[in-house]
């Protein structure tokens, strides 16, 4: 039983007279403890099925089931709740609080979850331990990644899911902040399922989803995934 | 960009953001609507006001005298510039039915637009003499309908009613004046219990005076000036100062014309009391002779009437005596007569006897004859009856046998032996027989036979009856007669004796027969000699009734005489009387006259001394120059419209700092927004004056939009809203709406400031930054460590959302200090409105409450008379529901002193001062001590103490009602709120003002229904010696309603603050809330439930809330003291103190405002898309 499972999703926009399909009948499964990267050209609803697997939306059509649960048609605040116990998010654009400092983006996050982890030690994992009380501001684009993916590991979430969180950065930065998603992969043995436009990053992946045009084109399972530092771009 | 483009942008924009254009757009709107309408209100007022005078005329100044106006002084006044005078007369009545004190004002009949026009309320003005138009005040409204008639009191000592030639009148209209445009007050008087309760108009001819009372000027060129304005308060001083110039010599002149006048009149009266004195003698001398003439007459008519008194009692005295004469000749003459009759009575007697007798004689004569015949007859002689031969035979043979017995038969025979002898012999001679022999005896035997049959007794020979008739009548006749018959008859009386024996009868016959005849001639004399006394009385009579006729004559005569004496007598006496009473009635006229005269000649040289001293000491007549200001209320009037300026010069910064702050962060937030795609405009070339054209544009069409309708709101809301309130207090027209220019410019420039100006300073920072800079999204304000994480121990104790909070608070310092103001503007305008309401509100219940505890003042009829004070003093002891009285002398005074307005006082004498606190508390504001009124000086009251700035121990200046001052020393400072009271004991009264106290008022304390009250009231006012009656229920209800009437401006103000309140946390919020989305949509994401979410925000803006009422408090505390003093009027103080619950409802309400905006977030966040929100920039 795959820990992730979508089928025939569907995702429509109304834009003006016309109808746009954001995701058409999308299908996959993940299994638990995999680092997925979906990959596909911008515009093709990725983010849409993330967000979607992230209960920030909700599909029109379609099985969205995560560890058994079918979220597709959750309400608001069954999503949120849901959000709040199983979702870790990291965004292109890290979303942290500007007025917080990094240890507290962490808390932010841990005061509401159930089982939350310690927020310093979450940020000694991701390597920032020196940096704790500065403010996002006082910290570089990776470091305030490393921040965000600190925020959403802190809840020890089910399924980690990151939106191009390597857009913003540099080469060696973005390296950096995969691995860090990779060993939390491994260590924590959190489902992640990162979001990428760059084709060059889908062989450290134990599963690749590729997304054209709103459908899925193309799924590949990785029996041997390369580590990130043996993957360049 | 092309205009058109840029018009394109602007309404798309603002159909984007309709939040944001709608609360600049009301921010403005509000702060331009409360700015504009409260800045006009205080000018329509005034020029509501001003309308109204120049309507109806009123005057600019009003002259008075001492002694009234002349054809003089309204010369000179008529001589002054472009003036146009009218004179008035004026009277002060109390009306009879309502004991309303009412001043009656002359109306010219023919005038058609005259000074001081009445403003008709409803009916018509005066047309014709003996009609009156009434104030439209309520109590006359309630006294009167139209079409009433009216009646003026006409009071003793009151002379005020002679100036008058009607004292009815019909009620043709109720009316205004611009004169009073109070609602209550109307001023003082000297008529009644000292205040007017209001005017009345009566046409100008029903007056009787000879001085005008007022002459009314008005200047043509100082009223084209508006009323209260600086320009006309100088003009109207400069005509003043001529007035008084122009009337300067006018007191002497009137003095001596007064003089000259009494002058005239004195020697008039000299000349008219000595031609009095003359007239009083000459009616005393005509008297004198009328009085002797008199008294003589009386004499000559006691003398005659003595005279004939006189004779006529002699003429009397003669013919009584004549009249005693004929009395006793009657008398004697009836003595005769009644000798005479009863000599005739017996004299008729006796001839009745005789007739009586002779009638029974002759019967007894004829029967006695008639008897005697028959008698005679039945005397049968035995010689008669025996045939001769047997007698001789017998007599023979008897003598042959015996002798004897022939003699006894010869006697028999002859009749003169009975035949009983006869027989007896006969029987001897039988018996004698056997003797005889035989041979004899045989012839003897025959001879017996023979004799004895001729021997028979009479009675055998006679019928039986015929002897018994015999027998009774000859008894009748003579019982001799009769034993003789019945002896005859029995034979034992011989014939012979029988026959003598009648012819005895027969011979006494005949002399009876005498005996009667000589009788009758006895009784014939007799009548004779009776006719012959007759005939000499008869004679007698004839002679009395001559001399009865006679004196009859005489007395008639006399009476006659005496009559016609009597009559002329009477004449003369009733002549006499006549003149008596003449003289009697002319006396007592003259002695009333001679009264009346000395009295008027008395009065006249009293008035006359009077008079000399008047003229000594004529006063010199004081002249008042008066202007609009001493109309009741004209004054208050300006000080009210006043303090809403000066509310209006307070509250609309508050507002406007409110609407700048509010609409610079707007602006700022959306140059903020919009930084993308001003750096691409910048990039494609537009030059920075056009990019920041949309900003400016967009809030300025917001703001000016907002100001034109809050100007078009607030120009017609407020001035109604708060004239109507003053609506309670003032008789006016209806507001005008007036628009002024400078506040519209204002409005617009504020309007312009606060958005345009805010907009381009806005952009223009933004615009400093290259285009490169701009369309990068703003770099993240730096994350700070604010100051409390530097006292560790607090900092580690707060919970996380807590730091959060404070970290966020501090971080947002512009939007901290924004909620903050804004919050505590809106909270210190509310509290400062429930404050006022609070100050106002108390001062009925403190002055009604705490301080005047009694129930009732009674003002008693200062003429009453003695009983009737008593028997109200009466009613108040038995009327056992009231617990405790006072009697208080009560004075209606004033305080003048340069730079105060003049204040009314009231003086309070209260006959016991010991009793006063029972009565009305006279205690401090602060301390609550309470003083007492001893004879060392007055209480005064706070508020006049304030105003003329007086301590214990200083002294005041007080000007009775005679315009005499004296001066008091304030002893202490009472707590009071409603006008102004000083308090004096009688002692210290006398001591000041040299007078002794008259209480005609009294203080009453009970506690009953309103119901009892009224029933109570009714009793009082039934006496007569109670002038008038008032409740303090019901001055402390008018009162509440006069004080509720300015709770409307309290109510402009809450309503006010809490529509800035609104407006100012929903835009501050909304404004929060855009700024920080992204935020938002993060801790969404991560999963913060939507009540969580709007917490994060909101703990922010309670905190900010909290933070700005504590200081909003604080500030509408002081602000609520500021108010105070411009809104209080000089007759009022207000309770400097805001209750606890008015801080309480100000936090409450704000707390609601607040709470209301958090709903309305709490739905926009739910709303608010996270996606969208967090969507990258790329
Ligand atoms: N909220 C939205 N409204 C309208 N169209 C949308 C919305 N979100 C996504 N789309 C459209 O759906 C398609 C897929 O978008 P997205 O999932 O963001 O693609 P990707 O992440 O792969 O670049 C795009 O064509 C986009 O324009
Ligand atoms: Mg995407």
């Amino acid at each position: 039983m795959a820990f992730v499972k979508v089928k025939d999703e569907y995702k429509r926009y109304r834009m003006g007279e016309t109808i746009v399909a954001a995701n058409d009948g999308i299908t996959f499964e993940i299994e638990e403890g995999e680092f997925a990267v979906i990959v596909g050209p911008s515009g093709a609803g990725k983010t849409t099925v993330l967000n979607i697997l992230g209960g920030m939306d909700s599909p029109d059509e379609g099985i969205v089931e995560i560890d058994g649960t079918d979220i597709a048609n959750f309400s608001e605040k069954k999503l949120t709740g849901y959000r709040r116990e199983a979702i870790g998010f990291v965004f292109q654009s890290y979303n942290l609080v500007p007025n917080l400092t990094a240890k507290e983006n962490v808390e932010l996050a841990a005061e509401i979850s159930p089982n939350a982890l310690d927020a310093a030690t979450v940020l000694r994992d991701v390597g920032l331990g020196e940096r704790m009380d500065n403010f996002p501001a006082q910290l570089s684009g990776g470091e305030q990644q490393r921040v965000a993916i600190a925020r959403a590991l802190a809840k020890q979430p089910k399924l980690l899911l990151c939106d191009e969180p390597t857009g913003a950065l540099d080469y060696e930065t973005g390296k950096q902040v995969l691995k860090l998603l990779k060993k939390t992969c491994d260590q924590y043995g959190t489902t992640v399922i990162v979001i990428t436009h760059n084709q060059a990053i889908t062989p450290m992946a134990d599963r690749t989803i590729e997304i054209n045009n709103a459908k899925v084109r193309q799924i590949t399972v990785n029996e041997n995934p390369k580590s990130v530092t043996e993957i360049e771009w | 960009m092309k205009k058109k483009a840029l018009w394109k942008d602007i309404v798309k924009e603002i159909g984007q953001s309709k939040a944001r254009f709608l609360s600049i757009f009301s921010i403005i709107l509000l702060g331009v609507a409360f700015y504009a309408g409260i800045t006009a209100t205080s000018p329509d007022m005034v020029d509501t006001a001003d309308h109204y005078y120049k309507d109806q005329q009123l005057m600019d100044i009003k002259v008075q005298s001492t002694m009234g106006l002349t054809e003089d002084d309204l010369d000179i006044l008529a001589d002054l510039e472009d003036a146009a005078v009218e004179t008035r007369y004026t009277q002060d009545v109390v009306l009879a039915q309502s004991s309303l004190v009412t001043k009656l004002m002359s109306i010219p009949l023919n005038e058609k637009n005259p000074l001081n026009q009445p403003y008709l309320v409803s009916g018509r003005l005066p047309e014709h003499s003996g009609e009156i138009t009434l104030d439209s005040k309520n109590d006359y409204q309630e006294a009167y309908k139209i079409g009433d008639t009216i009646e003026i009191e006409t009071s003793e000592e009151e002379e005020g009613t002679s100036n008058l030639k009607k004292t009815s009148f019909k009620v043709v209209g109720f009316t205004a004046s611009p004169e009073y445009i109070e609602t209550i007050s109307r001023g003082n008087t000297t008529v009644g219990n000292g205040t007017l309760d209001g005017f009345a108009f009566i046409p100008e001819t029903d007056f009787d005076m000879d001085v005008y009372t007022e002459a009314d000027l008005r200047f043509s060129n100082v009223t084209q000036q508006t009323a209260y304005s600086p320009e006309y308060e100088k003009a109207i001083e400069a005509k003043t100062d001529k007035i008084e110039k122009a009337l300067e010599k006018r007191p002497e002149e009137r003095k001596k014309d007064i003089q000259d006048e009494i002058q005239k009149e004195i020697d008039k009266g000299k000349e008219e009391i000595a031609s009095a004195k003359k007239a009083l003698e000459d009616g005393e001398q005509e008297l004198a002779d009328a009085k002797e003439e008199l008294d003589n007459g009386w004499a000559a008519y006691q003398e005659n009437k003595a005279q004939m008194d006189q004779k006529i009692a002699d003429a009397q005295a003669t013919l009584d005596q004549k009249r005693q004469e004929l009395k006793e000749a009657e008398t004697t003459l009836a003595n005769k007569k009644a000798d005479l009759k009863q000599a005739q009575a017996e004299l008729d007697e006796k001839k009745a006897q005789f007739e009586q007798k002779k009638e029974e004689g002759k019967a007894q004569l004829n029967n006695s004859k008639n008897y005697l015949e028959q008698a005679q007859a039945a005397i049968i002689y035995p010689k008669d009856q025996v045939a001769q031969e047997t007698q001789q035979s017998l007599s023979s043979t008897a003598e042959q046998i015996d002798p004897e017995l022939a003699g006894v038969l010869t006697g028999y025979f002859a009749g003169k032996v009975p035949a009983s002898a006869a027989k007896q012999a006969l029987d001897g001679f039988e018996a004698s027989l056997a003797e005889l022999p035989e041979e004899q005896k045989e012839s003897a035997q025959v001879f017996l036979q023979s004799a004895r049959e001729a021997v028979q007794s009479p009675g055998e020979q006679i019928a039986a009856d015929q002897q018994q008739t015999l027998i009774q009548q000859g008894k009748q006749i003579d019982k001799s007669l009769g034993d003789a018959f019945a002896g005859y008859f029995a034979g034992e009386v011989p014939p012979v004796n029988m026959a003598a024996a009648l012819d005895q009868t027969a011979a006494g016959l005949s002399s009876g027969e005498g005996q009667l005849s000589e009788a009758e001639a006895q009784l014939k004399a007799g009548q004779q000699q009776i006719d012959d006394g007759r005939a000499q009385i008869k004679k007698a009579e004839n002679q009395l009734a001559a001399g009865k006729e006679q004196i009859a004559t005489g007395q008639q005569e006399l009476d006659e005489q005496k009559a016609s004496g009597e009559a002329e007598l009477a004449k003369a006496k009733a002549k006499l009387e006549d003149g008596q009473a003449d003289y009697e009635a002319g006396l007592e006229e003259f002695k009333e006259k001679q009264a009346e005269g000395e009295e008027k000649i008395a009065d006249g040289e009293a008035d006359i001394a009077e008079a000399e001293k008047q003229l000594k000491d004529v006063p010199l007549p004081e002249y008042f120059v008066l202007d609009r200001t001493d109309n009741p209320g004209y004054a208050e009037y300006n000080d009210n419209a006043e303090r809403i300026a000066a509310i209006s010069k307070i509250f609309p910064i508050f507002f406007f700092l409110i609407a700048a702050l509010v609409s610079l962060t707007t602006m700022t937030r959306m140059v903020d927004e919009q930084r993308t795609q001003m750096g691409t405009l910048k990039a494609l070339g537009y030059s920075n004056w056009d990019i920041a054209k949309k900003f400016v544009v967009y809030s300025m069409l917001a703001s000016l939009l907002g100001a034109s309708i809050g100007l078009a709101i607030g120009f017609y809301l407020f001035p109604t809203v708060i004239f109507n309130a003053y609506g309670a207090m003032y008789h006016l027209p209806e507001v005008r709406i007036s628009y002024p220019i400078p506040a519209i410019l204002i409005s617009y420039l504020v309007a312009f400031l606060c958005t345009g100006v805010a907009a381009f300073a806005a952009v223009r920072v933004s615009l400093k930054s290259n285009a490169a800079t701009l369309m990068r999204p703003k770099a993240p304000k730096i994350g700070k460590r604010i100051f409390l994480e530097r006292l560790t121990p607090i900092w580690e104790r707060m919970s996380f959302t807590q730091k959060v909070t404070a970290r966020n608070l501090f971080r947002y310092k512009q939007r901290m200090l924004m909620t903050i103001s804004g919050v505590a503007g809106c909270t210190a305008l509310i509290l400062t409105g429930l404050g006022l309401s609070d100050s106002i509100e108390d001062v009925a219940s403190l002055q009604y409450g705490k301080l005047h505890q009694y129930q009732a003042i009674v003002a008693l009829d200062d003429s009453a008379s003695e009983n009737s004070e008593e028997k109200y003093q009466q009613l108040i002891e038995e009327t056992t529901e009231v617990s405790d009285a006072l009697m208080v002398d009560q004075e209606n005074d004033t305080v003048n002193q340069k730079g105060v307005n003049q204040q009314e006082v009231n003086l309070f004498i209260p006959q016991d001062p010991e009793r006063i606190n029972q009565f009305i508390l006279l205690n401090d504001r602060e301390t609550g001590k309470q003083f007492k009124l001893d004879d060392t000086g007055a209480i005064i009251t706070e508020k006049l103490a304030k105003l003329y700035d007086l301590k214990e121990g200083d002294t005041l200046e007080i000007t009775n009602n005679d315009q005499e001052n004296f001066t008091v020393k304030v002893n202490n400072i009472a707590e009071n709120y409603l006008g102004h009271d000083v308090y004096l004991s009688p002692t210290y009264y006398e001591k000041v003002t040299n007078e002794k106290p008259d209480y005609t008022m009294q203080l009453l304390k009970y506690s009953e229904s309103e119901e009892w009250e009224k029933t109570f009231g009714t009793a009082l006012t039934d006496q007569k010696s109670v002038a008038g009656v008032s409740f303090v229920s019901t001055f402390s209800d008018s009162f509440q309603s006069t004080l509720d009437s300015l709770d409307i401006v309290t109510i402009i103000l809450v309503v006010s603050a809490a529509l800035l309140a609104f407006v100012v946390l929903y835009n501050l919020t909304n404004i929060n809330v855009s700024e920080r989305v992204r935020e938002l949509s993060t801790i969404k994401v991560l999963g913060f439930y939507d009540n969580e979410v709007t917490m994060y925000i909101y703990r922010e803006n309670l905190l900010l809330t909290f933070m700005g009422i504590i200081v909003g408090l604080l500030l509408g505390f002081i602000l609520h003291g500021f108010v105070l003093q411009t809104v209080e009027i000089d007759q009022m103080m207000f309770s400097p103190i805001i209750s606890i619950s008015s801080y309480i409802y100000a936090a409450i309400l704000t707390t609601i405002f607040s709470t209301i905006v958090m709903i309305a977030m709490h739905i926009k966040l739910k709303h608010i898309n996270m996606l969208e929100a967090l969507k990258t920039i790329d």
